[in-house]
């Protein structure tokens, strides 16, 4: 197969998105080389602590051990081989397999077996790294987000991240205390597809107005003056914003790319009209909070940044400005699961956390009205990419029209553009080939 | 006792049969008829759940949200629900939980078991329904209702049908 061939100037091969043989592929150059997204601090923040997730489709489990630090291990007994922690989270001082009882403790380290003797001519031994729980070749965090890699070479996270780290800053920086924690509990949900699709779809600005169309029109006719504790409040807001015109998309956003394949959909201007928490009851109370902690001028500048979705290729999608975000997890070339988490600003009032929970239930549930379409049209996808009759997707909207604003960094022509898509794919076939 | 009882299990039960006739038959502004004004309905993400405010549901809606849900799922346009999934329910194990006979309201627990069936594939929903139920002018109000699916905490595929 000649990867090379399947991405070109503004097309891509249907391939990428249904060749098993290409998943494979992608396990193992993308996936097993990039720096993949484990969980944020906050999800262990006591010794004993772990949160078991999965790289590459390879069990691993993030801990926090008894001295405060954090480690990522292969979630794999060192003896014969059974995944050792079962639950997804939860609280251990020592990881005991279910086979026959090898233990370790939170940094992996074998510190107990059962009927030792029986190993001597095996050369076991308590505290032999060869039997303990493999730890992940690189593990490094920015400002809490821990991400691993299973390459024991390669950029550092600063180097991946690049200055797509702005958008970690405008989400940890709008704590008043300073930091935020993972709350809220998991909103999860599976689609048939290609888990690229949800990447292209979260920063598609031309999407909204076709594939969710039933929920905009739904909005737009709802009498508000209709009984709401809230829900109904942040809900109908978000779905009727989904239905701006396309001349909003092409006159006020913004969408813009970088290195490694991140890129990130925002808005051009601080006008209000997207920040809209601005007029919710708590905003006074969360205002000046913000400003005693960081001073007007500062607190200001913090909530003039308008991104919306951030993608951090390949494993991770947030709103800074809603404080939601999305793991996306490849099961297969046609699975693909995602977990949405929710972040708590610290010294932020109440109130602004149950907005965080009403906008997830819209944007990440399994039942939301908003998401339900994007993953129907996923699917779609799926089965209209089997037709043989054209074998290239376009991937062209808004080509040649891209400016360079720092090193690196594309700006679009505007949020209607492909280019965060011409550039995933750009980055992709570079790992890929390699 | 002398008291004249609001209500029986028998009217309760029938109340609960016509109420999943209407979800089964997509008479969703019939459906939307049976809350009052100021109604809940949640589909928690875990049996342990406690409020829906602080926490990610599967469904939360407030009566605003309810009605724009139900409104999109009468939009023509609604391509998760093109075609239209199809349903049959079963409800049972009808037990009343609390009955307040001075305000004439009553906690409704039962247990269903819903086929669904959409392009194709079919799958199976289960669990527990809680029915906060009023009665007055005569009819049952649903004043809140919540549904623990079995698999509430469970990777699962878009969901477009009500409980
Ligand atoms: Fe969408």
């Amino acid at each position: 197969m000649n990867i090379d061939q399947l991405v070109e100037a503004g097309r891509v091969h249907r391939r990428v998105y249904l060749d098993p043989d290409i998943f494979d592929l992608e396990l193992k150059k993308l996936f097993s080389v990039a720096w993949i997204y484990v969980g944020h601090e906050s999800q262990v923040p006591n010794p004993g602590d772990y949160y078991c997730t999965e790289i590459a489709c390879q069990p691993v489990i993030m801990t926090r051990n008894v001295d405060n630090s954090i480690h990522v291990l292969f979630n794999r007994c060192g003896h014969r081989g059974a995944k050792v922690v079962s639950d997804e989270s939860g609280n251990s001082d020592i990881f005991t397999c279910c086979y026959h009882g090898w233990s370790y403790s939170n940094d992996g380290k074998l510190i107990a077996v059962p009927q030792p003797r029986g190993y001597e001519k095996n050369s076991v031994k308590i505290g032999d790294p060869a039997f303990g729980m493999a730890v992940v070749p690189r593990f490094e965090s920015y400002r809490g987000f821990v991400f691993a890699s299973l390459s024991p070479t390669g950029p550092s996270l600063n180097k991946f991240l690049g200055s797509i780290t702005k958008s970690f800053d405008d989400l940890i920086d709008r704590a008043p205390g300073g930091d935020i924690v993972v709350q809220g509990g998991v909103a999860r949900h599976l689609y048939r597809g290609n888990w690229k699709l949800i990447f292209e779809n979260l920063c598609d600005g031309l999407h909204p107005n076709c594939v969710h169309k039933s929920s905009i029109e739904a909005a737009e006719n709802q009498d508000d003056s209709v009984f709401s504790d809230g829900a109904g409040e942040i809900g109908v807001r978000q779905m009727r914003q989904n239905g701006v015109p396309w001349s909003f998309w092409e006159e006020s956003v913004g969408l813009w790319a970088f290195p490694y394949g991140h890129s990130y959909l925002g808005d051009y201007h601080d006008d209000e009209k997207l920040i809209i928490e601005r007029k919710n009851p708590f905003f006074k109370a969360y205002y000046s909070a913000l400003k005693k902690a960081k001073g007007k001028n500062k607190a200001e500048k913090i909530l003039s940044i308008a991104r919306w979705n951030t993608n951090v290729f390949p494993t991770i999608s947030f709103m800074s400005q809603f404080r939601q975000l999305r793991v996306i997890r490849p099961l297969s070339v046609d699975k693909t699961e995602v977990l949405g988490f929710c972040f708590r600003l610290k010294g932020a009032p109440e109130a602004m956390f149950h907005d965080t929970i009403r906008f997830a239930n819209i944007t990440n549930a399994v039942a939301s009205p908003v998401l339900t379409d994007d993953l129907e049209t996923y699917d779609r996808i799926r089965r209209g990419l089997e037709a043989q009759g054209n074998d290239w997707i376009s991937t062209g909207r808004g080509m040649g029209k891209d400016t360079e604003e720092e090193r690196g960094v594309l700006r679009a022509e505007n949020g209607l553009s492909e280019l965060h898509i011409r550039n995933m794919f750009n980055v992709w076939l570079s790992y890929l080939s390699k | 006792m002398d008291k004249k009882t609001c209500f029986t299990i028998q009217e309760i039960e029938t109340f609960l049969f016509m109420e999943a006739r209407l979800l089964d038959e997509r008479r969703y502004s019939d459906w939307l008829k049976l809350f009052s004004l100021t109604a809940w309905y949640w589909v928690p993400i875990s049996k342990e759940q406690e409020n829906p405010y602080d926490h990610v549901s599967i469904i939360y809606d407030d009566r605003k949200l309810l009605e724009t849900r139900l409104r999109r799922l009468n939009n023509k346009n609604i391509h998760a629900e093109n075609p239209p999934t199809q349903t049959s329910r079963i409800i049972g194990n009808v037990t009343l939980e609390n009955i307040d006979e001075t305000s004439c309201i009553v906690d409704v627990s039962s247990q269903f078991q819903i086929v669904e069936f959409r392009g194709n594939r079919q799958r199976i929903f289960a669990g527990k329904i809680m029915h906060h139920l009023s009665f007055n002018r005569n009819k049952f109000f649903i004043d809140g209702k919540r549904i623990d699916l079995v698999n509430a905490e469970g990777m699962m595929e878009g969901i477009t049908i009500l409980f």
